[in-house]
């Protein structure tokens, strides 16, 4: 593998203001890939909000394999 | 990060209504030095009316959480409690459970940070220390985030996580040594 450019690609970053300002700008990409969560209060088991999460995440990726 | 960050506002809030809350999950884990994405807040609560009420009060900023009910913080027979999502212009997870660990399992692995802002003092409590325990035991599986940042958060434990060592778990509950580091971040 070769990494080139300037930006720092870690996975890793020590600074927590850093890391928490890095971390949103990776939220923002994974906002635009997912479908948008409808608002409202829903309550449930944990198992229950990870199959609707497993659903919405298969669901995106496979928007984005089709592009 | 500005003023108006949703999860710097949500946590200042939490700390200014006295939530009984840990920051989990994605956002927990971060802030310990592996980025990775996330689309929601995970926060594991404890289970009482009153911490329901303080919680409701705290998201008011968000119109979804009208719809919390204060009763739903309380155990049914039998301890078990249901998790809420609040959907809004953030997704909250409040967690009563989380990969079968409580608010009150938690707490020996809890270190405090908080960070000056110019004004407001922005606290947030976190639990990610002991994210590879969070995932790797429990009553339920494993997520697929989960799983995947074990090893990075292992390998962390002799960097970030150094002043675990140096006994600050449950540093709420001491004076607060308020130094800032490099970073603006007062540990």
């Amino acid at each position: 593998m070769r990494i080139v450019g300037h930006q720092n690609r870690t996975e890793v970053e020590l600074d927590p203001v850093e890391a928490y300002r890095r971390g949103r700008k990776l939220d923002a990409m994974l906002r635009a890939a997912v479908p948008k969560s409808s608002r409202g209060v829903q309550r449930g088991t944990p198992q229950m909000f990870e199959r609707l999460d497993e659903a919405r995440m298969l669901d995106a990726a496979r928007k984005l394999n089709r592009r | 990060m500005t003023p108006d960050d949703p999860l710097l506002r949500l946590l200042e809030r939490f700390r200014q209504q006295g939530v009984e809350y840990v920051l989990i999950g994605g956002q927990a884990v971060r802030l310990n030095g592996y980025l990775r994405a996330t689309e929601d807040v995970d926060v594991l609560l404890e289970p009482t009316r009153a911490n329901g009420e303080r919680t409701k009060r705290a998201m008011s900023f968000l119109a979804s959480s009208r719809d919390l009910d204060p009763g739903w913080f309380e155990p049914k027979e039998g301890g078990e409690v249901e998790n809420i999502r609040v959907a809004d212009d953030l997704i909250v997870d409040l967690l009563f459970a989380a990969n079968g660990e409580t608010y009150a399992s938690v707490q020996p692995y809890v270190r405090d940070r908080h960070r000056r802002r110019g004004g407001p003092r922005i606290e947030y409590r976190r639990a990610a220390e002991n994210q590879d325990r969070l995932s790797g035991e429990g009553s339920a599986r494993q997520t697929g985030a989960d799983a995947h940042q074990e090893p990075a958060l292992i390998a962390l434990a002799g960097h970030a996580l150094q002043p675990c060592a140096q006994g600050v778990y449950k540093a709420w509950r001491r004076p607060w040594d308020d130094r800032p580091d490099s970073a603006g971040i007062s540990h």
